[in-house]
């Protein structure tokens, strides 16, 4: 039974948000490869959703395109979530390894990311007055993704249903610990930098005079 | 001998280009520069003047001696004006030329011979059929006298208990057309006063609201929990006072808000019933909220208060803002479009002082009087300004299509101006040339319009390619069902061969 290539597992997994993680788990199926296929294409669909979405709803400035909102927003989101949630589930005594908590999570993220390049084609075809069937796609998405994570968790650590709850609360928690740390550590880091580039601009000014 | 002679023809190269630089820099005109408007961003960029100053006249130009801190100007149906000179105690009246005075007030007397002497008078109104209402700020009275010159009303501090106040200080008035009279009062929030044509307190009128602020409703809660002693230390929620109006020919009051922290009321459009017909719209009066990814600062200086004086309305329904901020002067159509921005703080012509005090508008001609300069500034259209308002007017009566010339005009002399796009691109859908109207609705940064051109634009394509539409839906529902009859077929197949293979097993 249950002999799915790669691809077909994530159709699998989509469609049956109870117990398809669980029959991953058992068949020790999942790719890196198409992990990183979601969360690229994830950081594309924002950028298109950002950008390129239809006139009639929303004018966009290419000019002010910037890519690090972006990268936040999906990569370093992502990442975090990945590790906050390797560092809380050690502690809860889960099985999953940071590779497969990276897989599982980025498998869930399918119906998010179809969701958003189908908000973009949408948005090209109707008008404001229709945008409730931009709005179904969109809803929709983001609750079975939301569905598919907490599966995800459930099945990578083989938590019972309170604990896997508990334990994204918890991942919810650290991933903001990690991000306060982030952002002051690059204010520290920026604070360094000054401060040792302008002690070389006096060294090279003496050095000069 | 000769060196001497090479420094010397050195040195007067070198004056000769300085001068230039200098006259370069002198020849710098206060009109043409500095002009901006918004576009739809909320960007401040450079735009082409609608208005210029066209000069500015003292009280001795007009034979009638220095006037000394003017407060407030008024121009009748007659294309009269009257200042009221405050700190010479005095209302002049001016030709509608705006060329030499013709009469002065100071002293007026009722029908008994009783006299009325005028004491720092701020305010001043002229109803339709000449009378004249005074708001004698000095003496704490509003005056109304008739067209004979005659006073008709006193109306002092009111006796009513809906009358807080300690004091009666009216700044402004105004009355519509049954008489009623108006007054903008100092030191009061609620609003302006309101008499009755027999000078009876009425109540108050176009009051402003709290703006729900996070720390005014925090403060409200925080006033269930607290004893009264901690109450009275609280800041209290009052709305700002309204610092000036003015009342359009079909009776809508406009009235005006000096606060210099928030953007909440600042100009209101109140009709009979008290309502304001401004705050369904998304309209913030008076310079933007600066915005850092914006080049405001460019246009404007980077620290400045928005404080909003005094309006005025003509009866094009056009309004003209004064900010005694910045000295600028605001000009919106009836909608609330910002139209041109001018003035500033400056001392050349077309700039003002710390004390703009009021603007009046009439005739197609903007008035500001000066409080510190003591002068009035006269700003005229430029072609560019008659341009736009012709296009805006028309545009406003839902003549979008005979707008259309003007507005191309308008983007002649001003390629920035926003207004123009979405003018040319309504008048195209009204036209049905959509896809020129989203070319446009794009130019102007605006996806209201791009969705009603759009809206058309797809329709007109659906209706041409209707066929080739329903027949490519056809053959994609087809190809879909042979797909899954197929894959239902081969799915049985497999399934026999693997019972055959089961039963040959046996």
């Amino acid at each position: 039974m249950m002999e799915l290539t790669e691809r077909q597992w994530i159709r699998h997994i989509v469609f049956h948000p109870v117990e398809g993680f669980e029959d991953l788990r058992w068949k020790k199926a999942g790719s890196m490869l198409i992990a990183n296929i979601i969360i690229a294409l994830w950081f594309i669909g924002e950028i298109l959703c950002g950008n390129f979405y239809g006139q009639q709803f929303v004018m966009t400035d290419l000019d002010k395109f910037s890519i690090v909102p972006y990268i936040t927003r999906t990569f370093i989101l992502f990442f975090v979530w990945t590790i906050s949630n390797w560092s809380i589930c050690t502690l809860f005594y889960g099985e999953g390894t940071m590779r497969k908590i990276y897989i599982y999570s980025a498998y869930a993220l399918v119906p998010y990311v179809s969701q958003l390049y189908i908000q973009v084609l949408l948005s090209h075809f109707l008008v404001r007055d229709e945008i409730i069937f931009i709005h179904i796609p969109e809803v929709v998405g983001i609750f079975w993704s939301a569905l598919l994570m907490f599966t995800a968790i459930k099945a990578v650590h083989q938590f019972s249903v309170s604990k896997a709850l508990l334990s994204i609360f918890f991942t919810i928690a650290v991933m903001m610990v990690i991000l306060v740390l982030m952002v002051l550590a690059v204010s520290l880091i920026q604070q360094v930098y000054s401060f040792i580039s302008s002690i070389f601009a006096e060294i090279e000014y003496r050095i000069r005079v | 001998m000769y060196m001497q002679r090479k420094v010397k023809i050195i040195t007067s190269l070198m004056c000769c280009i300085l001068m230039m630089s200098l006259g370069f820099n002198v020849s710098a005109d206060g009109n043409n520069s500095y002009n901006y408007n918004y576009n739809n961003q909320g960007e401040a960029v450079p735009s082409k003047a609608g208005y210029r100053a066209v000069c500015s006249v003292s009280g001795n130009e007009l034979g009638c001696g220095e006037f000394n801190g003017p407060s407030d100007i008024f121009c009748d149906s007659h294309g009269n004006f009257y200042i009221a000179d405050t700190g010479n105690s005095r209302i002049v009246e001016i030709n509608s030329e705006f060329t030499s005075a013709v009469r002065e007030f100071d002293k007026l007397t009722d029908e008994n011979g009783h006299e009325y002497e005028l004491s720092l008078p701020q305010g001043i109104f002229i109803s339709d059929n000449g009378c004249m209402y005074i708001a004698d700020t000095g003496n704490s009275r509003i005056l109304y006298i008739d067209e004979n010159g005659t006073v008709r009303l006193c109306i002092t501090k009111p006796n009513s208990a809906v009358y807080e106040n300690e004091t009666f200080s009216p700044k402004k008035v105004i009355a519509d057309k049954e008489g009623n009279i108006y007054s903008v009062l100092n030191n009061v929030t609620s609003g302006a006063a309101f008499f009755s044509s027999t000078g009876k307190f009425q109540g108050y009128y176009g009051s402003n609201s709290v703006e729900p602020t996070s720390k005014v409703i925090t403060n409200y809660f925080r006033k269930r929990f607290s004893t009264n002693k901690m109450r009275n230390g609280l800041a209290r929620s009052t709305p700002a006072g309204i610092t000036g109006f003015d009342i359009d020919s079909e009776g809508f009051v406009y009235t005006v808000t000096e606060s210099g922290t928030s953007e909440y009321d600042r100009v209101k459009k109140v009709n009979a019933a008290g309502d304001n017909l401004f705050s369904g719209l998304d309209i913030i009066f008076g310079d933007l909220p600066f915005n850092q990814s914006s080049e405001q600062n460019l246009y404007s200086d980077v620290e400045f208060k928005t404080r909003l004086t005094d309006v005025d309305v003509d009866d094009s329904g056009r309004i003209c803002c004064l900010d005694t901020g910045t000295g600028r002067i605001f000009q919106y159509d009836e909608e609330g479009n910002l139209l041109f921005i001018m003035g500033g703080m400056s001392d050349r012509l077309g700039g003002f002082s710390l004390q703009s005090t009021a603007v009046e508008y009439s005739m197609g001609k903007i008035y500001v009087t000066d409080g510190m300069k003591n002068t009035v500034t006269i700003f005229e259209e430029t072609d560019f300004g008659k341009v736009v308002h012709k296009a805006t007017e028309l545009y406003n009566d839902g003549k979008y299509e005979e707008a259309l010339e003007p507005w191309h005009e308008a983007l002649r002399h001003d390629g920035n101006y926003t207004n123009a796009y979405l003018g040319i691109a309504s008048a195209l859908i009204s036209k049905g040339d959509y896809k020129r109207a989203m070319e446009y609705a794009e130019l102007g940064d605006s996806s209201y319009y791009y969705n009603k051109a759009f809206e058309g634009y797809r329709e007109e394509w659906l209706d041409e390619n209707f066929s080739v539409v329903i027949a490519s839906v056809i053959f994609i529902v087809l190809c879909l069902v042979y797909r899954h009859f197929r894959k239902k077929r081969k799915a049985k197949s497999k399934y026999k061969i693997e019972n055959d293979y089961k039963k040959e097993k046996l």
